[in-house]
């Protein structure tokens, strides 16, 4: 597990470009899929809850230090999803989980979880509206990210894709 | 007894891991903006942004030929352009000359390329390649084609980083051009937003917002955008107006920063204490 685990932290270096240089060519509503979310909740459903964090962890502190933006504000958020998710992790190994509508559900559901923490944390002056935070910073990103998910599932080889 | 703590570590191992890294991020958070911290961002975004601008000329190769026909052609229009523009210089420096009057205008554009940005729903910056050794300084004002886009926040050698209007930790005072009020514009997460200002202002939809005088942040009148909502709650005194930028922030790639002068830019005089304090 070890060291399947640590190329995790190697690949997701190359993962947070692609997050910041190619995903927003296809943004639709200045919302682009959050890559870095499935990533996280995939390696949280295969090594657990505890790495899970680490690596959410990890991956938050990288994409804040390269995004410039809130030092900390992707990282608190990454962790916290990704301790939530631990809970659904699961010791049997499934090929098809990624490709699965439960692996899509959970993503809608880190997704959330994720983008209101982040928007809570980085943006507490500002006085948002209910649906604002619910739906339009939140859900509606997270949905994207969960078509995104299932676009993936349905290109990339099986052997790629187990949990 | 003896072996409580190994216990208590195994059964609560995950909420201990994820205590300290929740403290570790809070711990970031409350530093982001110290010195020390900045000065390792500033270095880790550099190269990241070297291998990001590698990335993006490799992607480009392609669209190269097709654009340098565009340039080519536009080369020629602006030769011609150019000329014309020469000799009407030449006829105006000599009636200032002869009328006594001096040059004023110190401001100075640098054109330069977006290499990466980053949008969030509540944060955007974008990422520029040139830095300090193009005389870039924080505070100055970035423009792109439609008006104004933000200002530099941080800066490297050779990146610097813009913190843009799509930010809510940004806020800027604008001025509506036709009745001269003043407001203080700031985007919310989903728009931009001007709040507090007197419902007696006679606005419209399509007004110009332009930055205003009393700005700390940028002391000439810079293009930010029109107005495209009207709010106007029924009770209070004061209303809010929504922005559309004149600028495409989502798809900009080449942005102009206004070198102004030292002396008209507040961060400048921050970094000197900030000098004078180490």
């Amino acid at each position: 597990m070890n060291r399947e685990y640590f190329i995790h932290y190697l690949i997701m270096i190359p993962i947070i470009i692609v997050q910041i240089y190619i995903l927003p060519l296809i943004e639709v509503a200045s919302v682009a899929p959050d890559l870095l979310a499935i990533y996280v909740l995939y390696t949280v459903l295969r090594f657990g809850q505890i790495p899970g964090m680490f690596f959410g962890a990890y991956t938050g502190f990288v994409m804040d230090l390269v995004s410039f933006q809130l030092l900390g504000g992707a990282m608190f958020s990454l962790t916290l999803s990704a301790f939530i998710l631990g809970y659904f992790y699961s010791e049997i190994r499934s090929e098809s989980f990624v490709k699965s509508g439960r692996f899509i559900y959970l993503t809608v559901f880190f997704a959330f979880i994720n983008n209101l923490t982040y928007t809570l944390l980085t943006a507490y002056e500002v006085n948002f509206t209910v649906a604002d935070l619910t739906l339009t910073l939140t859900l509606l990103p997270a949905v994207y990210t969960a078509v995104f998910t299932s676009v993936i599932s349905v290109f990339f080889p099986k052997r790629y894709l187990t949990i | 007894m003896k072996f409580f703590p190994a216990k208590f570590f195994r059964n609560f191992r995950q909420y201990i891991f994820l205590s300290l890294l929740l403290t570790v991020s809070l711990l970031c958070m409350a530093q982001s903006d110290s010195p020390q911290l900045m000065k390792f961002r500033t270095f880790t975004f550099g190269l990241f942004s070297v291998s990001t601008e590698i990335l993006k000329n490799v992607l480009n190769t392609s669209s190269l030929r097709s654009e340098n026909l565009t340039l080519r052609q536009k080369n020629a229009e602006i030769q011609i352009e150019v000329n014309k523009l020469r000799k009407a210089a030449l006829e105006n420096e000599e009636m200032k000359r002869l009328l006594g009057i001096k040059d004023t205008s110190s401001q100075i554009l640098l054109f330069s390329e977006v290499v990466y940005r980053v949008f969030s729903s509540t944060q955007g910056t974008l990422v520029i390649n040139s830095g300090t050794k193009n005389g870039i300084e924080r505070g100055m004002p970035v423009i792109a084609y439609g008006g104004f886009i933000g200002i530099i926040h941080s800066v490297d050698t050779e990146y610097a980083v813009i913190r843009t209007l799509k930010d809510v930790n940004f806020k800027v005072v604008v001025k509506e051009q036709g009745s001269r009020y003043n407001g203080i514009l700031r985007w919310n997460g989903n728009s931009l937003k001007v709040t507090n200002l007197p419902k007696t202002a006679e606005l419209a939809i399509g007004d110009r917002i332009v930055t205003s005088e009393i700005s700390s942040l940028i002391p000439v009148p810079l293009t930010v955008g029109t107005v495209s909502k009207i709010i106007n709650p029924e009770r209070g005194l004061l209303s809010d107006i929504e922005i559309t930028p004149s600028a495409y922030l989502d798809v900009v790639e080449y942005v102009f920063v206004l070198k102004m002068k030292s002396a008209q830019n507040p961060f400048y005089d921050l970094e000197n204490d900030l000098r004078v304090n180490e």
